[in-house]
């Protein structure tokens, strides 16, 4: 194990990982947002903002909550959840679009653009525009407006227009892909908030900072109440943002760290989403990373029964992590996450994102590996979004 | 390269033709590709197709989308490349998305791609920063790497992308994709003129240009012009391979005459 870097140079590369892969057009416009991010990184204004927005709208610090059954936690092992379903609008997301859309208003960019997944960023960023009052559009597969009809309704009530995609499968790379086209031909005027840690330089980072509220609370959270730090942490990736949100703060210490993959319905290509598992470097949505592909380097379309896992790439810093040996990735099925969140939602009262039912049916399947062991996991996101492919049984 | 290099100290502008390798079949794309050369193309662009092309307008997407639906790869393109090269010799670039050429490796393609007579190629995702490895196995090889500009390129960045690209400047004409219509305040005429004061490489200007009108309009100020969408459009809406030939050829004579008289 090497130890990781800890931030990218100055090009945008982790080690051998990033960079920033994009058409000419875009090249002054992230030029100019590297240089803005790195200008409020250090600006305490500026984060002073972003905190009292987190608090007073977002409802920060989310709590840690102790499971008291699940899996045998409580009396076997320790599992500590950071809720970063409580947030408004229930995800993680919204860490990273307060951020990115604050950001864009100091910039003056008057227009917001986004994918989405499985509409939990769609939403996230659809809020922060609404709050900060600029006009949000939001790129969405067919395959995702389908299986999160809701999520499409709440974007739509918060004024956002969502723009269907039929390219490709209709999920979230081709999401990506058409709101990469929209920012080429109105790049002037308007922002692109990314919502994982993926994409062209300064993407990743940006993300991953916005997203290290989740880390560097639940450190503090869990030190407070243990007295200690946790043995594990344990958190769902799918572009990798709350992971990384969770990881980063720790990487100074010696907790181990453990990334859910989605494991779908098999290892076969198309079958799951599994970048970092089951697939190998290449260059896609803007950098150098892991990614699923074929012989001949093109991009293999993913698959998870849970839309925010279902991208067939992952941000460099993972990469990164995977080679350093910094964090474990494993991979979990639809099957596993499914019963996961069936089983939780009863043990606990909780009712989580398919996405963090990974994480969780990982925890499950490693019960007794994890006894005596203190466990914090990022609960992510909530599942009230995924009630219909619930109720579907659909794997 | 040299190739390239000739073909520019000729007299006259130059009339680039985009195809993609594999659309709409196998073996048509090789006979438009000589209609295309006889009806006037200067230089021939071919595509080597990739499954999420960002830069790209839905015409060239749906071309790219069917071409590996047939089957066509980077392989495939450059053997297609080598077919062309046997009876023509014409100059032959490629134009695609880097991932298919970093997953060959930047070695490998650029041996293959010499040794099938390409002369260039055109890597819309590959800007100057994260250039050197591949142009690095492309100059070896001999080989030229294509730089592109933008109408948001600034002054300074256009003189380093002349300093160390070479065969010629594609300059796109606006901010936006391939096959949108090319935008009457016409951004792209002060990058195009401090490119010419700087005189390293000729500009040629693509995106946007559908036919002779177009291509008229803009010649002057360049010293080439690059049509893709709209010949992909004419074998789209073709009835029959034949039907496809036969548009492809008028469309090239139009825009070949309009360039010519420029
Ligand atoms: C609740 C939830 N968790 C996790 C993810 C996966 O994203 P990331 O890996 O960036 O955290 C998503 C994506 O939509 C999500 O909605």
């Amino acid at each position: 194990m090497t130890s990781p870097v800890r931030e990218p140079d100055a090009r945008g590369f982790f080690g051998t990982f990033g960079g920033r892969y994009m058409p000419e057009v875009l090249m002054p416009a992230l030029e100019e947002l590297g240089k803005a991010f790195e200008e409020v990184r250090g600006n305490a204004a500026f984060q002073g903002e972003l905190r009292t927005v987190m608090e007073e709208y977002s409802g920060r610090p989310t709590p840690l909550t102790a499971c008291r059954r699940y899996a045998g936690a409580g009396e076997d092992f320790v599992l500590e959840l950071k809720r970063e379903d409580l947030n408004h609008t229930g995800a993680h997301k919204i860490n990273n679009t307060l951020g990115q859309v604050m950001l864009a208003v100091r910039m003056g960019k008057t227009r917001i653009i986004a994918e989405t997944g499985a509409g939990q960023h769609g939403v996230a960023t659809a809020t922060a525009a609404a709050l900060f009052g600029l006009p949000c559009v939001v790129y969405m597969g067919v395959e995702d407006i389908r299986r999160q009809a809701l999520n499409v309704e709440r974007m739509k009530l918060l004024g956002a227009e969502v723009f269907p995609v039929d390219q490709g499968a209709g999920t979230l790379k081709d999401a990506v892909n058409e709101a990469m086209r929209d920012w080429v031909r109105n790049v002037g005027g308007t922002f692109y908030v990314l919502g994982s840690a993926v994409g062209p330089h300064p993407y990743p980072v940006m993300v991953r900072t916005f997203q290290s509220v989740i880390g560097i609370e639940a450190r503090e959270q869990f030190t407070q109440r243990h007295g200690t730090l946790p043995d594990l942490l344990v958190a769902c990736v799918g572009g990798g943002s709350n992971a990384a949100g969770l990881f980063h703060p720790f990487l100074d210490t010696s907790v181990q760290m453990v990334g859910i993959e989605a494991g779908g319905t098999g290892d076969d290509p198309g079958r799951h989403g599994s970048s970092l598992g089951l697939g190998s470097p290449g260059i896609f949505h803007g950098s150098l990373s892991y990614v699923l592909q074929n012989d001949d380097g093109q991009i293999v379309t993913a698959h998870s029964v849970s839309a925010g896992l279902d991208y067939p790439g992952v941000g460099p810093e993972h990469s990164q992590w995977k080679e350093s040996g910094s964090v474990a990735y494993y991979r979990v099925s639809d099957g596993e996450a499914l019963e996961a969140t069936r089983g939780f939602t009863r043990d606990e009262g909780i009712l989580p994102a398919l996405e963090a039912a990974h994480a969780l049916a990982w925890i499950f399947r490693e019960r007794e590996g994890l006894a005596g062991k203190k466990v914090l996991m990022c609960l992510s996101g909530r599942g009230d979004k995924d009630m219909e492919t619930l109720l579907e049984g659909r794997v | 390269m040299d190739r390239l290099d000739r073909t520019f100290r000729e007299p006259g502008k130059k009339l680039i033709i985009y195809l993609t390798a594999g659309y709409p079949s196998p073996g048509a794309d090789e006979e438009l590709a000589h209609c295309a050369i006889e009806a006037g193309a200067d230089i021939l662009e071919l595509g080597f197709p990739f499954s999420d092309p960002v830069a790209d307008g839905p015409l060239i997407q749906e071309a790219s989308r069917v071409a590996l639906e047939n089957g066509m790869s980077l392989r495939g393109t450059l053997a297609l490349a080598g077919r062309i090269r046997k009876r023509k010799d014409t100059p032959l670039i490629l134009m695609g998305y880097v991932n298919p050429v970093y997953r060959m490796g930047y070695g490998t393609f650029s041996q293959r791609a010499a040794d099938e007579g390409v002369d260039g190629i055109i890597v819309p995702d590959l800007p100057m920063e994260e250039s050197g490895p591949l142009k690095g196995d492309l100059h070896r090889a001999g080989i030229s790497l294509i730089p592109m500009a933008a109408p948001t390129t600034p002054p300074a960045r256009v003189e380093r992308l002349l300093s160390s690209g070479s065969g010629f400047l594609y300059l796109v004409s606006m901010t936006g994709l391939t096959g949108d219509a090319i935008a009457s305040s016409a951004d792209w005429k002060p990058v195009a003129a401090s490119a010419r004061d700087m005189g390293k490489l000729p500009v040629c200007l693509g995106f946007g240009i559908r036919h002779g009108r177009d291509a008229a309009e803009v010649v002057g100020d360049v010293n080439g012009v690059v049509v893709g969408s709209a010949v992909t459009r004419v074998i789209m809406e073709a009835g029959s391979p034949d039907a496809a030939l036969r548009s492809v050829d008028e469309l090239i004579r139009e825009l070949a005459s309009a360039v010519n008289s420029g």
